[in-house]
């Protein structure tokens, strides 16, 4: 019943290709597959949006989504914000100068989030909207606030 | 928490899709935003899924005598930034507004949505407020069902098996029209509590047309009300609900859906009021 | 009062607290966390992130009843499957394994699978290794277990009943401990008292949630016979032969390597169950073997939940608002089984009286067992609540008399010329200036300013509401409160230590090793490269920081009770001390100066006012390792020194337990204002202002300790308004799923403007004081005030948490009872 099928999935710049079951999620694939331990799991029922990563440009749930449905696309995780042990991009640099990191656990999904943020707002600081914007990534160590002034700081 | 396994279908047609739905237990791959965490309660063990994400034309929005129709494929944050969904049909924007949030609305679908019939589905509920009508193909041939007869009860709708949502046809706004959601959840943007969806027409001297709330949560089904005398009274639609006895769930009781669902219709009604008046004149 | 700190302890303290905290280098700065940038880049090594050749994966069969015999159980389909290595049940546990440890009552057995009888919706009844977690999880599947149920007990009152279910035969009672400590004359106190207030408080059980779970993987080395296992927490690694005895192999040939955790908050504080399962399952299989809860194993099968009590509690006080005695009587619902036996009401006890001047303290405890899951550490451990509890009748009380609240809280505040204060409990206090912490949180809020925009909108219909609380925040534990509960313990460890290892290599590079569980969320990094860059004038960054694993491990208790930073700074103080005593020696003897003439500065040791005449760290490490020669004579070669700093002032209790000695006394204080807005046609509260000042002694890194304060005041939102585990009639966990377990989100979390002040300790290196927990103590009392001040036309009491929307709008009805 399980038969697999070859997917060929560009994550980060770089092809990877693998023989998965369909019910292989595409978070399992990054993880697992590619490698690639900077998504994290916390929930696996799409609620925390621990494990948000960008598909086709925009962020979405990878723990809810099945390998082979992103055959032929194209993910960035957060493994693509700066080159490995290379310095770190300004919005990381902006959660570190901020204190917006404690256990580190939702951080590459609150990164790639506040990167879809401050892209499809440029130059908003009203503290509501950035909050709004952040809303669906949960964080149980910082209480966000540092997180929202380290994006504030970007606008 | 991993999903049990599955057989896999990726069809490119609708026929294709049809074929693949006469099978015993197989369910419909399309946002997977609901479908995938059934997967992976292993709530559900469908022998197969069909993904119909790759299917041909069940994507388009288009506006053509006053109606709307919305391809089953369009993803719910299409509704939100959609410049035609805006000026056609608002009550749909604000409703995809208050599902979930970017992330599972850029894989949601609206087909998806109706089709799988949650209670606190705020389509469902513009769906039944707009009297919506829901395009079904099947191997059997093609139907179409009024949304005001679509939703049974929690999860489960008209649609029977082997049977595919292809489109859902909303009418477009005429003349002034205001819409407004109101809900409550637990946090923001959980599934809510209750909801109310409105829409109030305005008529050519600016007075209350006609006024629909949908309300979610209040029965085993969306209710609707027509609120239109209720807006002289600023709203008011204490009378309408009076013969509804809400569920009692682990969300919230009986008693609490009671209080609330009038003030929020109320609100809503008062949004859309507000809303339609703020527009420009047709 | 005299008050012995134990002597290495105090030298440490006093050596600290000579040098200015004005001339301070790294201590006091905000610099960004050394930890942050791996973290930042998703390289951050969690447990889950770990892959070893040849490695399975595990997954458990949990079970659907809260208190049942198991019957049978078929493996033979799940065996049968394609990449299963082997089913595990309780029967291998009693053949190969001892049950975990616990410092609860004999009697109280818990094994890593349920052996014979399942106690909580959710134990494991069988463990499946497979070659995935896909597999492992078909296999669950297909495992049929026959269950005889049992009538469930889910209400401590009812457990507690003679004819109650037992939960274990052997105890013969589901009522572990009962107990009533009497400090001074509580009955004449309240007779005398034309005042009291009394309520009756209920604190639900909820639980520490972090979004990384328990996960431990096994690796058992038949050659050599040890069995390792990388486990994301090491707490007490003198404890960790516990776990040796569990898995039945010699304590030294265990060894737990400590991985970085994606958050704790109490959850991860001596895990057992998991690093054991995961060493067993690899010693039956002869492979590493992977075990990483999902989210429902965490929520229904952790053995850390939150508190869950119930209050019956009395203030008696004078007409002038004169605080004179407390009674409490607490009912504590434990869950299956009692691995901390009631510790978590030593947290109580620690700072009962909160910081107020009240003389006389009765407490009655009852701990009683249920079908739930059982209660572990969660942010507070218990102190949290018993805050809640004196912060409400605080508040009761200021109704009573027609008073500002404020004012009658600050009539009774422990004087700053009071310290080290002693409570009736024996605990002290060692020092705080409360009052200023009052006048620095009412301007951070413009309180006056508040209370005028309150009532003003209250005229237009508004429903406003203020709330203005004070905690303690305790903090470093001491061991003898596991065990001072009984008259004759069985077991009486007094050590609770912390240890460091700094060395300097040949080049001149400093590497500090600690010796229990890795971060968490803390930032232990950073408070170690901020005490070395203090005492040797180098840069926080270049330090080293690694971590022992349990084989190689000096004593360490690990993060818990707030009591890392200052353990942590204590050990590296302690172990830095020595290097630079060795220093000093050697360059005094290199310069021909007086060690006395020697400074720390710039990252070498030079001639007090003469910068020119130096060395570098690095010149007198490469001394140190190989010009043996060049050394003063009788000096070792190497450079470098362990160091295991010892809880500073620990007191045993007296005989009878009406003094239970000194055992948590570096305490904070704190004082929180919020501001909120109430719906009371929806029941959805929003926030107008929120403000918190918290003063922890000295502050090693205030953007940090921002952010711990931050964080833990919205997990006591959630606490306060959202999370609660639900039950149905039979003990089925209802929201055992992030559907209807609600964490706070960016959107509910207030916007908290932090305010410190630092009253140092007399008696830590550096004079910090403990801060993580700080947050969460407050946040419940704080939105019991608000809600309440905002409802003031309704006349309502809140005495039970979480307050839901439901229960506001039930309120605004004019209904006293929440309707659910």
């Amino acid at each position: 019943m399980s038969d697999t099928r070859a997917v060929r999935i560009t994550i980060n710049g770089s092809v990877h290709e693998a023989e998965v079951e369909p019910r292989r999620t595409l978070a399992d694939f990054i993880r697992e597959d590619a490698g690639l331990k900077g998504t994290h799991l916390a929930c696996e029922h799409g609620f925390c949006g621990n494990c948000n990563v960008a598909f086709d440009g925009d962020t979405i749930r990878s723990c809810l989504m099945f390998a082979v449905q992103a055959d032929g696309h194209e993910i960035e995780t957060v493994e693509a914000l700066c080159e490995p042990g290379g310095a770190l991009s300004e919005l990381q640099q902006a959660f570190t100068d901020h204190a917006a990191v404690q256990c580190g656990y939702c951080t590459p999904a609150m990164l790639l989030t506040a990167r879809e943020f401050l892209r499809d707002h440029p130059g908003e600081t009203d503290e509501e909207t950035i909050r709004e914007g952040i809303s669906s990534v949960v964080c149980r160590c910082t209480g966000y606030q540092q997180i929202v002034d380290a994006i504030r700081s970007l606008a | 928490m991993k999903p049990p396994p599955f057989a896999y279908h990726a069809p490119t047609t609708v026929e294709e899709t049809l074929g693949l739905l006469d099978g015993d237990d197989v369910r419909v791959l399309a946002g997977g935003q609901s479908l995938v965490q059934l997967l992976k309660f292993r709530r559900i063990r469908p022998t197969a899924l069909v993904d119909i994400n790759g299917v041909a034309g069940l994507d388009a929005i288009e506006e053509n005598d006053g109606v709307l129709r919305i391809g089953a494929l369009v993803r719910q944050q299409r509704l939100v930034e959609d410049e035609q969904v805006a000026r056609y049909q608002p009550l749909l924007r604000e409703s995809a507004r208050h599902v979930g949030y970017a992330e599972t609305r850029r894989r949601g679908t609206v087909g998806g949505s109706i089709a799988f019939g949650a209670p606190w589905a705020e389509l469902s509920a513009a769906a039944v407020a707009l009297d919506a009508t829901i395009e079904v193909r099947s191997g059997g041939g093609d139907r179409e069902i009024p949304a005001r007869e679509f939703f049974l009860g929690p999860n489960e709708t008209a649609l029977a098996r082997g049977e595919l949502v292809v489109a859902v046809r909303f009418p477009a706004r005429t003349g002034r029209s205001g819409a407004a959601c109101h809900e409550v959840s637990a946090r923001y943007r959980d599934y809510a509590r209750v909801a109310a969806a409105a829409v109030v027409d305005l008529d050519a001297d600016g007075g209350c047309r006609s006024a629909t709330v949908a309300m979610l949560r209040v029965a085993d089904r969306p209710v609707l009300l027509d609120c239109t005398d209720a807006m002289r009274d600023g709203g008011n639609v204490h009378g309408l609900l009076d013969g509804i006895t809400p569920p009692d769930d682990i969300e919230a009781s009986s008693a609490y859906r009671r209080r609330v669902a009038p003030v929020l219709a109320q609100r809503a009604l008062r949004d859309a009021m507000a809303h339609a008046q703020g527009e420009e004149a047709a | 009062m005299s008050i012995e700190q134990h002597p290495a302890a105090a030298e440490i303290a006093l050596e600290t607290r000579l040098k200015e905290a004005g001339a301070r280098r790294s201590i006091g700065k905000s610099i960004n966390r050394v930890e942050d940038p791996r973290f930042l880049r998703g390289e951050g090594r969690y447990l889950d992130d770990i892959v070893l050749p040849h490695m399975t994966h595990a997954a458990i069969v949990r079970s659907p009843h809260a208190h049942a015999r198991i019957v049978s159980i078929d493996a033979s389909r799940a065996e049968a499957l394609p990449g299963v290595v082997r089913v595990v049940t309780g029967a291998d546990v009693t053949e190969h394994a001892a049950p975990l440890p616990s410092f609860g009552a004999a009697g109280i057995i818990q094994h890593m699978i349920a052996v014979h009888k399942v106690r909580h919706y959710g134990e494991a009844v069988a463990v499946v290794v497979a070659e995935d977690r896909y597999i492992a999880e078909d296999a669950c599947d297909l495992i049929d277990v026959v269950y005889e149920p049992l009538p469930a007990v889910l209400d401590p009152f009812a457990a507690s009943d003679e004819d109650a279910p037992l939960l274990h035969d052997a105890l013969g009672t589901n009522v572990a401990y009962e107990r009533t400590f009497t400090f001074g004359d509580v009955d004449g106190t309240f007779a005398r008292s034309p005042r009291k207030v009394q309520a009756r408080l209920r604190w639900p059980r909820s639980t520490a949630m972090p979004m990384d779970t328990n996960g431990a993987i096994g690796d058992y080395d038949r050659g050599t016979g040890v069995v390792t296992v990388w486990a994301n927490s090491m707490n007490f690694t003198y404890f960790q032969w516990l776990l040796a005895a569990c898995l039945k192999v010699p304590t030294s040939k265990l060894n737990v390597v400590p991985v970085a955790a994606g958050g704790s908050f109490g959850s991860k504080f001596f895990m057992h169950k998991v690093p054991c399962l995961a060493g067993f399952l690899s010693k039956l299989v002869g492979r590493p073997v992977k075990y990483v809860e999902d989210r429902i194993d965490h929520i229904v099968n952790n053995d850390h939940a939150g508190s869950d009590r119930h209050y019956d509690a009395e203030l008696a006080f004078d007409d002038d608002g004169t605080f004179r005695a407390l009674r409490i009587r607490v009912v504590d619902d434990y869950g299956a089984y009692l691995q901390f036996g009631t510790g978590t009401h030593g947290n109580s006890l620690s700072q009962i009286v909160g910081p107020y001047r009240i003389g006389e303290v009765e407490y009655s405890l009852q701990a009683v067992l249920t079908n739930k899951n059982q209660q572990g550490a969660y942010r507070g451990f218990g102190a949290e609540v018993s805050n809640w509890v004196l912060e409400r009748l605080v508040d009761f009380a200021a109704r009573d008399l027609g008073v500002d609240r404020v004012e009658l809280r600050r009539r009774n505040l422990i004087g700053p010329d009071e310290f080290p204060y002693r409570t009736p409990t024996g605990n002290i206090y060692d020092s705080g200036n409360y009052p200023g912490v009052v006048e620095k949180v009412l301007e951070a809020s413009d309180y006056t300013g508040w209370v005028a925009e309150r009532d003003r909108a209250r005229a237009e219909g508004r429903h406003i509401g203020i709330g203005v609380v004070a905690s303690q925040e305790r903090s470093v534990f001491s061991s003898t409160e596991f065990w001072f509960w009984f008259d004759e313990p069985s077991f009486t460890p007094t050590s609770s230590p912390e240890s460091a290892s700094l060395q300097i290599d040949p080049t001149g590079q400093i590497t500090v090793t600690l010796h229990s569980q890795a971060m968490w969320g803390n930032s232990p990094e950073t408070v170690v490269s901020q005490v070395v860059a203090e005492e040797f004038d180098v840069d926080p960054a270049s330090v080293h920081i690694t971590y022992a694993d349990s084989q190689h491990a000096l004593p360490g208790t690990g993060p818990g009770g707030s009591r890392f930073t200052v353990m942590v700074s204590g050990a590296v103080a302690g172990a830095a001390g020595e290097v630079k005593d060795k220093m000093r020696r050697i360059v005094a003897h290199k310069l021909e100066v007086g060690e006395e003439d020697l400074e720390f500065r710039d990252g070498g040791v030079n001639v007090v006012g003469s910068p020119d005449r130096a060395m570098s760290i690095s010149d007198i490490a490469l001394t140190a390792y190989m010009f043996h020669l060049d050394l003063p004579a009788g000096m070792e070669s190497g450079l470098a020194a362990q160091s295991t700093y010892d809880h500073p002032l620990t007191t045993l209790p007296n005989d009878d337990r009406s003094d239970l000695g000194i055992f948590y006394p570096f305490v904070g204080h704190a004082w929180h204002i919020a501001v909120v807005e109430v719906d009371v046609e929806t029941g959805k509260v929003k926030f107008l202002r929120y403000a918190a000042v918290h003063d922890a002694g000295t502050i090693v890194n205030p953007k940090t300790l921002d952010g711990q304060v931050i964080g833990g005041t919205v997990q006591g939102l959630g606490t306060a308004l959202y999370e609660e585990y639900l039950y149905d009639d039979e003990g089925r966990v209802r929201n055992e799923t992030f559907e209807y377990y609600h964490l706070p989100s960016s959107m509910d979390a207030p916007s908290i403007t932090v305010g410190h002040q630092e009253t140092p300790s007399p008696y830590t290196a550096y004079g910090i004081k403990g801060a993580g927990e700080g947050g969460r103590m407050l946040t419940p009392a704080i939105m019991s005030a608000a809600i309440e001040d905002a409802l003031s036309d309704h006349a309502v009491r809140i005495t039970s948490l979480p307050i839901s929307a439901e229960q506001i709008v039930a309120w605004a009805a004019g209904e006293g009872d929440q309707p659910r």
